[in-house]
Parts: C-alpha cells; sequence; structure tokens
C-alpha cells in the first residue's frame, strides 16, 4: 500500500513547489480569433483571465481584444460545446488563432470507422464516440469495461458474474443492438469485433492499456458497420490509440491512479446458521444418510461432525464427549476465516507516462505504462506493462510515412482455491482454516479417520489445506503481444491519395501450472500410485511435482491498399475510396506434462510408460494410468481476402447519400461458399434540415434526419460445408492403420449468419446547443442463425449445427444531453436510454422438452416467442404434505418427473423477459471553477430472474442450506403459510429441481442503482510555470442500490449472487 | 510524372497479389481437420476401428438367447430398465443399440461417395470400395437380426428390414425396404466385396479382407436357409485359407488363454458394451456347460468357475475380460456352417470329415472320439450341439434359435426365472420377434416403431 500512495504524493509536491513569478509593465493589447476545426470562427467563447479573474467573450466572428499590463497571461477558454483550452497569451503573437475542438457528440466531431474518416454532420450511420474525458472518468483494468454506463444500445451480461472473477481480466460480454448469434460466448459466441485504429484485434483485451486508448467508437447500424462486412453481425468497436500530432509543441503527461475495492460480501449468500446445520446432519446421520460414505472402499471426505457422531455410535466415547467435540462447530462460521485469510479488497494501481510532439514534418509519441492488480483472492494477481512508440513523417509532397510499434506484456498468478470454496456453497461451513499461524486442512477427498493412519506414515501427507494453494498459488500466465504498423500515404493527384498499411500482430501465451511435490495434487496422485509391498515401498506414480506447460500462438498478418477520392464541384462533394485487403492468421499451441519434476534442479523423469496399469493404493479406486499430455497441438491458418468500396455524396450540405460494399473471401468457407457469399452492403440517407432555405428556426440550430440499410454476417471458424474428418493417431489394439473420425456431416446448405439492420435516426441540437442529442430506431433481422440441432440418429450423428433459426429485434436508442450554466456555474445533464426486445421468427425443431426451457441462461424456442424469456414451472402450491405441487394436464400434480418430460408446454408459465427491455444511466456534471463533480445513475428496467430458495439436494449433498430453511413446511397447516417446501427423507430430487425452476421464485430485477459519483479538481496555475495542466480525481463507483423491485432481500443486479464491491478510486494527470 | 509512376506501380501490385490469391483462399485451416482428399483419408475412415469394428448390436441377440442366465441380485442391479426388459423378451425400446451402427454407415457412405471425387488407382478403389461394402453388409445383417424378424422366403417380402440410410445428407430420409429387398442388397453388397477384396490383411483382421466377405456371405445364406449356396461360399473361402487352432496347444492355466488377433480370426468385431455381458455378471447355462465332455478342450479354456459356482466365460477371442464380447467371423464357423450344409444336403460322409476336422482340434488328443452318429438327424444334431458350443457369446445364437427346427435346439421354449416369476418365450414367437427403435429414433423420425 505505501508505494501507492508514492506517485499522488509527489504530484503534491510538484504542485506546492511551484513559485509564482509574474511581470509587470505597461499596458497591452492581446488580440486574436478562435475558431473551430473547420475554420469558422466561434462566438461567445469565454476567455478568463487567470491572473484578475476578469472573463472577456468573442464576437460573431471569434474575435477577441484584452488589455493587460502583462508581457504574457494566462488564460482560460471554455465553451459549452468545445473543450476548454488554458494557454499563455504573449505579446509577440500579432493575431492569435486558436482552434478549439469539439466536445462529444457536437457537429463536428469526427467519426472514424477503421477505415476512413468522416465528420459528423456527414455522416448517415449510428456512430456512438466515447471521448478521453469520459473514458477517464474512472480507472479499469481494460477499456472495454469502461464502456458500461457510456454507451446507448449496448447490453453488457452480467448473469453469469462471479465475485471471484473480480480485479482478475474477464472478457465482458456485450451485446450489441441485441440477438446476432444464439452460440454462447467463447464459442464463436457474440463477441463484438474490436478494431485497433485499422485492424482488427483477436487478441486479449486485457493486454491493451486503457492509457493507450484516445477514443472509442461504437459502430451500430448497418451503414456504419457494413463496411467490416462478414465480421461485422455482433457490432463493431473501434479503438483509437493516441498518436503524435503534427506542428504541436512537446507535451508529456504523466498519469497516476489507485482503485481500492471493498471485499467482497460473503455474507450475501445467506444461509443457515452451523448449528443449524448441524441438527440437519444428525438428523442425516440417524436416517442412515451417510452409512454408504462411511463404508465405501474410497474412503470419501466426510464431516468432522459426521466422524464424530461414528465414533460416538460405535461406542468410542460418550454423548457427553460427543456434545463438548460438536460445541466448536456450532458457532463457527467458515466465512469468517475466508474473510479474513482468503479474501482481501482488491486494489489497481494504474501508471502512465507519455511524450509527444510534432514539428511541421514530422511527429512522434512514446508511451510506457504499469499497471497492478490484486484481485479479491489473496493469491491472485495480475501485472501488465504497456509500451507504444509512434512516428509519422511527411517525407515529401507525395509521401507520408508512419510507423508504430507497440508491446504489452500480462502476468497473471491465481490459485485453484475457488475450486472448494465457491459463492455458493462452502463445504463443511463451520471450520476453520487457520489457528495460531498453521493453516489448517479440510477434509476434501478422503476421511481424515483413513488418511490419518493409513500407509503407518510411508505416504506423503494426505491433507488438503486451501491456504497452502493461497499462499503458494500454482498457476501463473504470461500473454505477450507484439504489434507493428507500417503505413504509406500517397497523395497522388488533387484528391487522390493512396494508402498501405501493413500490420504484423503477434501474441504468445505461456500458461504453466506448477504443482510442486508440496501441493495436494501431486501429493494426492503421488499417494494413490504408492506400493507397499513387505514394508518396500514403490511409486507407480512418479515421484516429485508435477508441472504443466501450455504454450499458445498466434501470428497476424495484415495488408490493405485503398485508393481514396475527394471532390467538391457546384455544391456536390463527392468522397469515395475502394480498397483490398489481405489477411492471415496462424494460431497454435502445444503443452506438454514433466512429471516427477524437481523445481530445484529442473529434472523431472522421462521414461514414463503411459499404457502401464497400476493399482490403485488401499483400492481407493480401479487401475490407473499416468494421465497422458491432453493438451492437443494445433495449427490453424485462416487466411481472409476483402474487396471493398464506399461512396459518400453530400449535395450543398443538404442531402447525404451513402453506400458501402464489402465481399469476404476465405479458407473457411470452401470454394462453394465463396461463389455463394454474396457481397455485404449498405445504403443510407442524410437529410440536414437545418441547411434548407425554408428552415428557419431561431430554436433549433442543427436537424439531420438519417436511415441506413446495411448488411452484415458473422463467421464461424469450425464449420464447412463439406465433410471434414479428424486424425487421431493409432487405435488401442496396436493396429499400425492410422484413423479418422468425422467431425462435420456435409452440409450443401450452410450458410453463414447474416444480418439484416434497418436504422433510423435524428440529431439536434437546439438553443445553441444547450439541448442536443440524437435518437435511434432500430430494426435488426437475423437470418441462419446457428444453433445445435439434434438429428434423428439414422444420419450417423446425434446433433449438429445447422442454420437453424431467424430472429428479429426491435430497440430504440437516445442520448439526449441538456446544459445550462449560471456564470462560473456550468451543469450538464446527459441520459442514455436504450430499448431492446428480440423474438425468434423461424426455429427448425419447434418441440423441446419443458426442461430446456427452464434452464438458466436459456434460449426460446417458439416462433413469436421473446428469443431470452424466462419460463418457470406453474405453481399450485404446497400440498398437505409440504410438497410443491405443479399443473399437469389441468390437475395439480406431485408426478415431477412427468411435468419436467411433458410433451406440451401447459406445464410452464411464461414470467417475462430475462433480460432488461429498458436499461441506461443518467449523468449530472457540474463544474464549477477548478472543480468538476458528477454523478451517474443506472437502471435496468422490465426483466426477471429466479431467485435462489433452499435445495435439500445441495443442503445434504454440498451442505449449502439456503436461509428459506427457516420457512419451510413443518406440520399440516403450515401450506397455508409458506411456498417453501418440506425437508424429506431420503430426498425427492425431482421436487428438488421442480421447485428450483417454480414460478413462485421469479422476481422482478428491476432497480435504478447510484452507479458512481466523482470529484476533480484542477488547481490553478501560476503564469509561466512548466506545467500546462494538473488534475487530480476521485470517484466512488457501486455505491448501492436506490430502487430494486423486488421485495425478497437480494441484489437484483446479480441475479442474488454476491453482488461487486464499492471501490473507490483516486488519482492524478499532470500535464507539462 | 512521379504521380503517374506511383500509381502504375500500386496497379501492378495488386495484380500479383491478385493472382497469388487463390492459393491463399485455399491454405488448410486447421491442420488436424482436414477435408478428404486423399486415398489416406478414406483408409483412414475404414479403419476408426472405434466405430467400424465394435458396438455391434448382436449382443442384444445374446442378452435374448439362452447361452447364459444371471443371479437373481445381479439383476437387480442393472439400474438400465431397457437393458433388463432385453433379458426377459419384454419389448421395450431399446436404449443406445442402434447409432453406432449408423455412424459406421455415415462412414461407409462418404467413403463411397468419394470414390469418384479423388484420384484413385485401380487397386485402391477396389479395396476401398470392398471394405466399404462389407461394412454396410455386415452392417444392415447386424441391424436385421434384431430389428426384423427371422428371414422366412414366404413372408420376406412382406415384412420390413431395418432403417437404411443410403447417402451422407442429412436431409435425406432413412427408408424401410421389404426384408427380401433388404437380404438382397446384403447378398449383392457381399458378392461385390468379395470379388474386390484381397485375401491378404490377415495379421490385422480389423480391416475387411475376401474371406472375411465369403464367412459372412456363407452365414447370410445360412440365415436365408440357402444350404447349397452357403456350401459353395464356405468352400471357396475354406479353400484359399482354412486354419485352426489345435486347443492340444493352448494354455488352459491361462486366465484368458486366447490372443486378440489369433490365426483363426478372418474378421475382428466386438459386441456393444453392455451390462448383462460383464464377467462378474454373466454365468454360463447349466445345461450347456454339462454338454461340454471332460475330453472337451473348451471347457477349461472358455469357462472360470466363479464364487457362486457357477461358471464365467473367459474363453472370449478378444484376449480379456471386456463386456464387449468378439463377434466377429473365424475358420471354425466356415467349418460348422460347411459341414451343416453338408449334412442338409444328404453328404453324411463328406459332412462327418468336415466336423472331424474342427472336433480333432477342440477334443484332448489323448482321448479316443466316440463315432459320429450315422443318421442324418442324428448328425446335425451333433453338428448343431457343436456349433452351440464352438460359437457361444459370438451373437450367432439368436440367429440360429430363429432359424432352426425345435429337434435341433431340443427345446420348445425359451425361460427366464427372476425370483419368484417366471417368464418364457416360444420358438415361434422368436422367430417374429423384432426389437424396438430407441426411442429418439421415433421422436427424431418420420419412422413408425418397429
Amino acid at each position: 500500500m505505501k508505494n501507492m500512495l508514492f506517485f499522488p504524493m509527489l504530484l503534491l509536491l510538484i504542485t506546492w513547489n511551484l513559485q509564482v513569478r509574474a511581470q509587470h509593465g505597461a499596458e497591452r493589447l492581446y488580440q486574436g480569433v478562435i475558431r473551430d476545426s473547420t475554420g469558422k470562427g466561434i462566438a461567445d467563447v469565454n476567455i478568463r483571465v487567470i491572473k484578475d479573474g476578469r472573463v472577456i467573450k468573442t464576437d460573431s466572428t471569434g474575435s477577441y481584444k484584452i488589455n493587460a499590463n502583462l508581457d504574457k497571461i494566462q488564460v482560460e477558454i471554455s465553451h459549452l460545446n468545445y473543450k476548454s483550452l488554458r494557454t499563455v497569451l504573449s505579446t509577440k503573437d500579432i493575431k492569435k488563432i486558436l482552434i478549439l475542438s469539439a466536445k462529444m457528440g457536437m457537429i463536428d466531431e469526427v467519426l472514424v470507422s477503421g477505415y476512413h474518416s468522416l465528420h459528423k454532420a456527414r455522416s448517415v450511420g449510428s456512430y456512438e464516440k466515447i471521448d478521453k474525458v469520459l473514458l477517464d472518468r474512472t480507472a479499469n483494468f481494460d477499456v472495454l469495461s469502461k464502456l458500461e454506463h457510456l454507451t446507448t444500445g449496448t447490453y453488457f451480461d452480467r448473469s453469469e458474474y462471479s465475485f471471484n472473477d473480480n480485479g482478475k481480466p474477464i472478457e465482458p460480454k456485450i451485446f450489441m443492438h441485441g440477438v446476432s448469434t444464439l452460440r454462447k460466448a467463447g464459442l464463436g459466441g457474440s463477441k463484438p469485433l474490436v478494431i485497433v485504429d485499422n485492424f482488427p484485434y483477436e487478441g486479449d483485451i486485457n493486454l491493451l492499456s486503457p492509457n493507450d486508448i484516445e477514443s472509442v467508437t461504437l459502430l451500430k447500424d448497418g451503414a456504419a458497420s457494413a463496411i467490416w462486412g462478414a465480421r461485422a453481425g455482433n457490432g463493431v468497436i473501434v479503438l483509437t490509440t493516441k498518436k503524435g500530432r503534427f506542428e504541436t509543441p512537446l507535451q508529456q503527461e504523466f498519469k497516476a491512479s489507485i482503485r481500492v475495492d471493498a471485499k467482497p460480501d460473503l455474507y450475501r449468500h445467506r444461509v443457515i446458521s452451523s448449528d443449524d446445520l448441524i441438527s440437519v446432519e444428525r438428523f442425516l446421520f440417524e436416517k442412515g444418510y451417510f452409512n454408504g460414505k462411511l463404508t465405501s472402499n474410497s474412503r470419501p471426505a466426510i464431516s468432522p461432525v459426521v466422524e464424530l457422531l461414528e465414533a460416538n455410535r460405535k461406542g468410542v466415547f460418550d454423548d457427553e464427549a460427543l456434545a463438548a467435540g460438536i460445541k466448536p462447530y456450532q458457532y463457527t462460521d467458515v466465512r469468517d476465516d475466508m474473510l479474513k485469510y482468503m479474501y482481501r479488497g482488491a486494489a489497481l494501481q494504474q501508471y502512465n507516462y507519455l511524450v509527444r510532439g510534432g514539428s511541421e514534418k514530422l511527429n512522434g509519441m512514446a508511451q510506457i505504462g504499469y499497471d497492478r492488480s490484486l484481485a479479491s483472492l489473496r493469491s491472485d494477481k495480475t501485472n501488465r506493462i504497456s509500451s507504444q512508440l509512434s512516428i509519422e513523417a511527411k517525407l515529401n509532397r507525395v509521401v507520408n510515412l508512419s510507423g508504430r510499434l507497440m508491446y504489452n506484456e500480462l502476468k497473471n498468478v491465481s490459485a485453484l482455491a475457488t475450486d472448494f470454496y465457491s459463492d455458493n456453497g462452502y463445504p463443511f461451513p463451520y471450520l476453520k482454516l487457520r489457528e495460531g499461524g498453521i493453516n489448517l486442512a479440510v477434509p476434501y477427498k478422503y476421511r481424515f479417520s483413513y488418511i490419518d493412519t493409513v500407509g503407518a506414515g510411508n505416504l506423503l501427507d494426505w491433507k488438503y489445506r486451501p491456504l497452502d494453494y493461497i499462499d503458494e498459488p500454482p498457476l501463473v500466465t504470461t500473454s505477450r503481444n507484439l504489434l507493428a504498423d507500417l503505413g504509406l500515404q500517397l497523395f497522388l493527384l488533387k484528391g487522390l491519395t493512396a494508402d498501405l498499411k501493413y500490420r504484423y500482430n503477434f501474441f504468445d501465451r505461456k500458461k504453466e501450472e506448477r504443482y510442486f511435490i508440496n501441493t495436494f495434487y501431486a501429493r494426492d496422485l503421488i499417494n494413490r500410485g504408492t506400493q507397499i509391498t513387505n514394508g518396500s515401498l514403490s511409486y507407480n506414480f512418479p515421484y516429485g511435482g508435477i508441472l504443466r506447460q501450455q504454450d499458445g500462438f498466434s501470428k497476424e498478418r495484415n495488408f490493405r491498399m485503398q485508393l481514396n477520392y475527394k471532390t467538391d464541384f457546384k455544391g456536390h462533394s463527392i468522397s469515395a475510396l475502394a480498397g483490398a485487403e489481405w489477411r492471415n492468421k496462424d494460431d497454435g499451441s502445444m503443452g506438454n506434462i514433466l512429471y516427477g519434476y524437481n523445481a530445484e534442479n529442473l529434472s523431472f523423469v522421462s521414461n514414463i510408460d503411459f499404457s502401464k496399469q497400476y493399482p490403485t493404493f488401499g483400492g481407493l479406486g480401479g487401475n490407473n494410468t499416468i494421465p497422458f499430455n491432453s493438451y492437443p497441438n494445433t495449427d490453424i491458418t485462416t487466411n481472409f481476402v476483402s474487396l471493398y468500396g464506399i461512396m459518400d455524396y453530400a449535395f450543398q450540405n443538404r442531402y447525404l447519400l451513402s453506400g458501402s460494399v464489402r465481399r469476404d473471401a476465405s479458407n473457411l468457407f470452401g470454394v462453394e461458399t465463396n461463389n455463394k457469399w454474396t457481397p455485404l452492403w449498405s445504403i443510407g440517407f442524410g437529410w440536414n434540415l437545418h441547411n434548407e432555405k425554408f428552415f428557419k428556426s431561431s430554436v433549433i440550430n442543427f436537424l439531420k434526419l438519417r436511415g441506413s440499410l446495411g448488411y452484415s454476417g458473422n463467421v464461424d471458424n469450425s464449420m464447412s460445408a463439406l465433410t471434414t474428418i479428424q486424425y487421431f493417431g493409432y487405435n488401442n489394439w496396436s493396429v499400425p492403420y492410422p484413423m479418422a473420425r468425422i467431425v462435420n456431416l456435409p452440409n450443401k446448405e450452410l450458410r453463414w449468419e447474416k444480418l439484416r439492420n434497418v436504422n433510423v435516426g435524428i440529431e439536434f441540437s437546439a438553443w445553441n446547443n444547450s439541448f442536443s442529442g440524437s435518437i435511434d430506431y432500430y430494426n435488426k433481422y437475423t437470418f441462419d442463425l446457428f444453433d445445435t440441432q439434434p438429428l434423428d440418429p439414422t444420419s450417423g450423428v446425434s446433433s449438429m449445427v445447422l442454420n437453424a433459426a431467424n430472429t428479429k429485434s426491435r430497440g430504440f436508442d437516445a442520448n439526449l444531453t441538456l446544459k445550462k450554466n449560471w456564470r462560473d456555474l456550468n451543469w450538464a445533464g446527459n441520459l442514455l436510454f436504450s430499448y431492446n426486445n428480440n423474438w425468434i421468427v423461424k426455429t427448425l425443431t419447434d418441440q423441446q422438452s419443458p426442461t430446456s426451457y427452464v434452464l438458466k441462461g436459456g434460449i426460446s424456442n417458439l416462433p413469436g416467442d421473446m428469443v431470452y424469456s424466462l419460463y418457470a414451472y406453474k405453481w399450485e402450491g404446497l400440498d398437505s404434505e409440504g410438497k410443491p405441487q405443479g399443473l399437469l394436464n389441468g390437475d395439480k400434480s406431485t408426478a415431477y418427473w412427468d411435468i419436467m418430460g411433458s410433451k406440451t408446454l401447459d406445464v410452464l408459465q411464461k414470467i417475462g423477459s430475462a433480460r432488461p427491455l429498458y436499461f441506461g444511466t443518467f449523468r449530472n456534471t457540474f463544474s464549477y471553477k477548478q472543480f468538476n463533480l458528477s454523478a451517474t445513475i443506472s437502471y435496468r428496467l422490465k426483466y426477471y430472474f429466479k431467485r435462489s430458495s433452499i435445495s435439500y439436494q445441495s443442503l445434504f449433498g454440498k451442505y449449502d442450506g439456503h436461509v428459506d430453511f427457516y420457512d419451510r413446511w413443518q406440520k399440516p397447516g403450515d401450506e397455508l403459510l409458506t411456498d417453501v417446501p418440506a425437508m424429506v427423507y431420503p430426498l425427492d430430487d425431482g421436487a428438488d429441481l421442480f421447485y428450483k425452476d417454480a414460478s413462485v421464485l421469479a422476481e422482478r430485477g428491476d432497480h435504478i442503482k447510484f452507479q458512481d459519483l466523482r470529484l476533480q479538481y484542477n488547481p490553478a496555475l501560476p503564469i509561466g510555470s512548466k506545467i500546462k495542466s494538473l488534475a487530480f480525481f476521485i470517484v466512488a463507483e457501486n455505491i448501492g442500490l436506490i430502487w430494486k423491485a423486488t421485495k425478497k432481500d437480494i441484489n437484483p443486479e446479480y441475479f442474488g449472487n454476491i453482488p461487486a464491491p464499492r471501490s473507490f478510486s483516486m488519482g492524478a494527470t499532470l500535464t507539462f | 510524372m512521379k504521380n503517374i509512376l506511383s500509381t502504375k506501380m500500386v496497379i501492378g501490385i495488386v495484380m500479383m497479389l491478385m493472382l497469388g490469391c487463390n492459393q491463399f483462399l485455399e491454405e488448410k485451416s486447421d491442420m488436424s481437420l482436414a477435408t478428404i482428399s486423399s486415398k489416406s483419408d478414406l483408409y483412414a475412415l475404414m479403419d476408426y476401428t472405434v466405430v467400424m469394428n465394435q458396438s455391434y448390436v448382436a449382443a442384444v441377440g445374446d442378452i435374448a438367447s439362452d447361452d447364459f442366465f444371471i443371479l437373481d441380485k445381479q439383476y437387480m442391479g442393472i439400474s438400465q430398465l431397457s437393458d433388463r426388459a432385453i433379458y426377459i423378451w419384454d419389448r421395450k425400446p431399446l436404449a443406445d443399440w442402434y447409432w453406432v451402427s449408423y455412424s459406421r454407415l455415415l462412414n461407409v457412405n462418404t467413403v463411397l461417395e468419394h470414390l469418384d471425387k479423388i484420384q484413385l488407382d485401380q487397386k485402391d478403389r477396389r479395396n476401398l470400395e470392398g471394405m466399404a461394402l462389407f461394412f454396410r453388409a455386415y452392417s444392415y445383417f447386424d441391424l436385421a437380426q434384431i430389428y426384423a424378424p427371422a428371414y422366412n422366403q414366404k413372408t420376406a417380402e412382406l415384412v420390413l428390414g431395418p432403417p437404411m440410410k443410403r447417402s451422407t445428407d442429412v436431409n435425406d430420409k432413412p427408408i424401410r425396404l421389404s426384408l427380401k429387398e433388404t437380404m438382397d442388397l446384403i447378398i449383392a453388397d457381399l458378392k461385390l466385396a468379395s470379388d474386390y477384396l484381397t485375401d491378404q490383411n490377415l495379421t490385422y483382421p480389423t480391416r475387411p479382407n475376401r474371406n472375411a466377405a465369403l464367412g459372412l456371405l456363407s452365414r447370410v445364406y445360412l440365415a436365408m436357409g440357402d444350404y447349397e449356396q452357403a456350401l459353395a461360399i464356405s468352400k471357396r473361402a475354406l479353400e484359399s485359407y482354412d486354419k485352426l487352432m489345435d486347443y492340444n496347444q493352448i494354455n488352459s492355466g491361462k486366465k484368458y488363454p486366447f490372443e486378440r488377433f489369433n490365426p483363426e480370426v478372418l474378421f475382428f468385431s466386438i459386441h456393444a458394451a453392455e451390462n448383462l455381458s460383464r464377467e462378474s455378471v454373466l454365468r454360463i447355462d447349466t445345461v450347456l456347460y454339462d454338454s461340454y465332455t471332460d475330453s472337451d478342450l473348451r471347457k477349461t479354456r472358455f469357462f472360470t468357475k466363479q464364487a457362486d459356482s457357477y461358471f464365467a466365460f473367459t474363453g472370449d477371442y478378444s484376449g480379456n475380460s471386456n463386456a464387449q464380447k468378439f463377434n466377429g467371423i473365424t475358420t471354425a464357423e466356415l467349418w460348422l456352417t460347411k459341414a451343416e450344409c453338408e449334412a442338409r444336403l444328404g453328404q453324411l460322409t463328406l459332412a462327418s470329415k468336415t466336423i472331424k476336422f474342427l472336433t480333432d482340434k477342440r477334443y484332448s488328443s489323448t482321448v479316443a472320439m466316440e463315432p459320429f452318429p450315422a443318421t442324418q438327424d442324428g448328425l446335425l444334431k451333433f453338428i448343431y450341439a457343436e456349433r452351440r458350443k464352438e460359437l457361444l457369446l459370438r451373437g450367432v445364437r439368436w440367429m440360429d434359435l430363429r432359424r432352426l427346427e425345435e429337434m435341433y435346439i431340443g427345446k420348445k421354449e425359451m425361460k427366464r426365472i427372476i425370483g419368484d416369476k417366471v417368464y418364457s418365450i416360444s420358438l415361434n414367437e422368436i422367430k417374429s420377434f423384432t426389437f424396438l427403435f430407441p426411442q429418439k429414433v421415433i421422436e427424431m423420425s418420420d419412422m413408425e416403431q418397429n
């Protein structure tokens, strides 16, 4: 913690030690003009002279005059719609020209697609740009997780959130404008395409530091994204990195920040007290529930309480001793120790240094960053080093050369302790994990009474201590990324330029699992392979540690040639480009396992017979073999060739027409598909109403209508239209012929997932930009989405991925900003509002069993139904024995298996949407002099989820006793008072499964949350100071729920799981 | 000028790159995945022993036959209800006794469809086609034993054979031909296969060969009651290879005395795994066990006494205690077929000579054999007894029960006793008995239940 505070302290010292130097002299006149990036003068700009606080305004042409009796004055230039600027005016400048850049959302903002850039006023597509200021609001490890509360139409799925991932780099599940594929993320699922500058970035996004990013642009509709063709189906996110600029003085920037999270609130997983759990154990013990385990040859783990009960039953000790033995467990909660020894508040430190600048012919940028993330699990930490060097040179009138090198390295260390203790269920919840500084053993895999005595001291210690893994985490993953860009721009003729771009992108990921001899994992395998014959030991499993290594790499090469043409004549302006692109990607991986590994001298056992069978020690199991290297060697090559073109046409800046077309071919598709692959295209129009002569409004200064239609696609590497086979090596009968199995059935009709986007939008600005915003309405149709379909076994396979479904989505995005200022106080309110819903249009198989509908995260299969519908079994209360009742053929029923396997869906109740139909944020920003305060409120409305309740299977088997246990049915008559089923023995697992998905557990998820609160302070700097700007910020996140629809004590945002903890960050940015 | 030059250069580069494009797009995507492009790909599919040589459904017939029984407590331990049902001839939908067969047929159809698509020399083409046809015939014949009634010339055109899938296209619906048409196709396939295949490959009899095709063809004719054809074919097969192991040379001290690919095996295939055929569960029918005389070497080489005083089968040609029993084709079966046909056709002297060839290798050489019966009936009874003792748990007993007359089986019906319940099935019922398709087949296809 000490070194975390070092940098902010240093920054403060620098500020305080600045000398104020001022020079006096005669009255002088400072003159100049302030313009926007198109060269137009800006009226009503506030110029505040820092020294005396005077405020001067520019006139309608943007000109200003200031009188002062100094050689130099420092001024702050601000305007509602433009980014503020702090600069020094000198009498040497006769007539100074200052250029202000627009704030986000303003009309002269520049948008990028990865192929071209265009002014917002000229664009007909739905773009959303997030600039540096917004990206820097919070301190995050990766850039994508910053986007959640800053964008519309983008849903971050958190239904599978686990607090144990917190602080660890995770891949966010992002859905842009709803359904684009039905496959799960990770299996070619709905990951948006991420572009870094000009080319796709397919490596781990966590390798990129958010500090490398200047801005993020989301391409949401067809007109914006169709240019990415067969890869744009899930939406496109363009990350623009920081670069140098021509004719800019050298600038250095130093940033440092710290983020600290609260410890995860483990007690949110609400369970019965240890005392009551022990009562349940005694109940089960008396019923004979543990008899099987107690006599099993495999000697499974048994709780210390059951061991005591068994000893008591055998008469080893009396009831009094039993009570005394149980007593310490009755008042222990393992989570106390977990919070003390296993968890901590996660912390993230980030440091970044950047220098950039440029002359008339040359510009450059260098950057280096270091990030250190300590996850909430004490063992887990991640370090990242990121560095960048870029340079651009105008060699002569024709040739412009640019180059960039980027190197990032990520190192992650983690433990597997969460295998044993997860966020739902703590086996034997009344244990202690550490006492007197010693890590305690917990029953795991084997009973203590067995491993305590067996082997008469000849075996290795056979106990499992979860905290050992925390102290010495065995997993180490190192990822590296080297990216090199080379660009050549040729100015060929007037308006005609050619771009040649090349990118080499190399990723390497090494994963090591280091199970040294002291780890349970290694000790267990060695013990199981030990043979004791007449007191002498032999090891069938190599004695020593186990080292598993996996190495994966990916090499990408991209080459693009593009011709751009721009011309203006008599009010017509045309901008067109055409290009071709080659892309080649080689992915490979290999791995190995070393047995008998000794970390001290790096030795290992090499003569291992993997086919040799050996008996398990003590008859704990059947025969074993030493596990063979299970990492497959892979080598995958992906080649793409694409041809594309874009044309934008504008007439008198009133009528806009835009079109794009792209055709992709790839070695993935096979020749036939390449031939069938129709080009993907888009067309869009725009109408700048405010430029029309008839449009005379003193209120509205900008009004544009736009619409677009575009097609994009989704490709999948694993699919082929042809029969594919996979070789296996040789069979286990030592037949020397290679074998191959059919992986993919031929499918002549295989088509790539295709999307059609229709988008209409309105952009406006009124009252001199005080009220501005955009509203988009979209209709999205998907065709031929892939889904795994069960097949008639007579076809030779039981299921196959087929083009199975069509869906449609409809949505509405609004981004509205209202601004107001009262002298020094500025206020801006920004409302982001999104509506999205998705429906199934067509499926191949119409009938599936009810169980597939109630699955968590399940997808509906009924045409006309919402894709993400929440289904539950109809609930008819408890019967007179406390059994839950469903509805079967119109009657109350406890025939759970018949209900779950019903041929019709009458047994189900459709609750509603499982994903919020409405979501967004409301952000308020106040700035007063050097202070800036902003707060974000987020909301997710109109959705349902199923809360967890008591599962007797979990209670008996995993000791996970949900607190609803206390409300359970206990005696006749209770059925009128409660919906929680009775505890019965033997367990009725049908009742358990039914109740888990019964409609009585459905809850509304709607909630409003106080997302964050941020304060920034930009201290005034003395004139002549070398420091150009200085900013401090503090921000609190995940502050708390303001409102939720459910009356139950659960956090709907995390579907009842343990929520992400509150966090607090602070940081500083220094520019000089 | 300079500008024009650079434009030309750009165009030149584009042209060059375009030419390289096709090669770029045809590059193999995943090195471990392949589209079928060479003869070795086709051979690798035929050599995929996991489906090609395993999971034959004849196992179902064995479980329904009278070679063995299981003890009550073991029966109660069988968790799959559909497995229990087979044992007591209760017509319930079978569990998984289906899809590996069709997975095998998928490989077969894939190879057949690719024969004309890739360049093959005459030798490989004939060999591959022969292998595929053999597997196709073997699979459909195997399925017919379970899912179709016994072959009867009078009714064969009226009853249905097993479902047939004749292409790899998923949209192509399976069809059911009459049993007559099915058997005709099987015979045609095997005739071609025996023509195309060579009699090599016996070192690794997982690959179909000429003798295997002839062996299977003679079994098919036998199932149809065509003794003349069965005789002719078995003779042809034995002409080129007739080797039998002398059991006097087989060590009875070993628990599993037989090697996996022993010299008698013409084609190696094994049953589907089945809980009831585990060594720990399956017990040899006591009448069958007692029928082995003390001088019969099989008595000690095939069986091991268990703690419950009954005998387990440990003489499997797969060389281990697997639940997946060997059910392939052997020279011994050909000798038995030849002897049976000769006896059926009245060539009693020849038949005696033929069966002696086998019994010489199966009975102790130190004890003199009793002379063979002289009457046709007597000799046939003797041959059938030998057949049963030789081919137990090889997937042919069910076929024999369905084709033979009562006098050669020696009983009117089969019985199972579980607890105090007795289940029985008459020989007539067995002839028309068919098992039901797995439920999933009915759910997923347009086919009617069997």
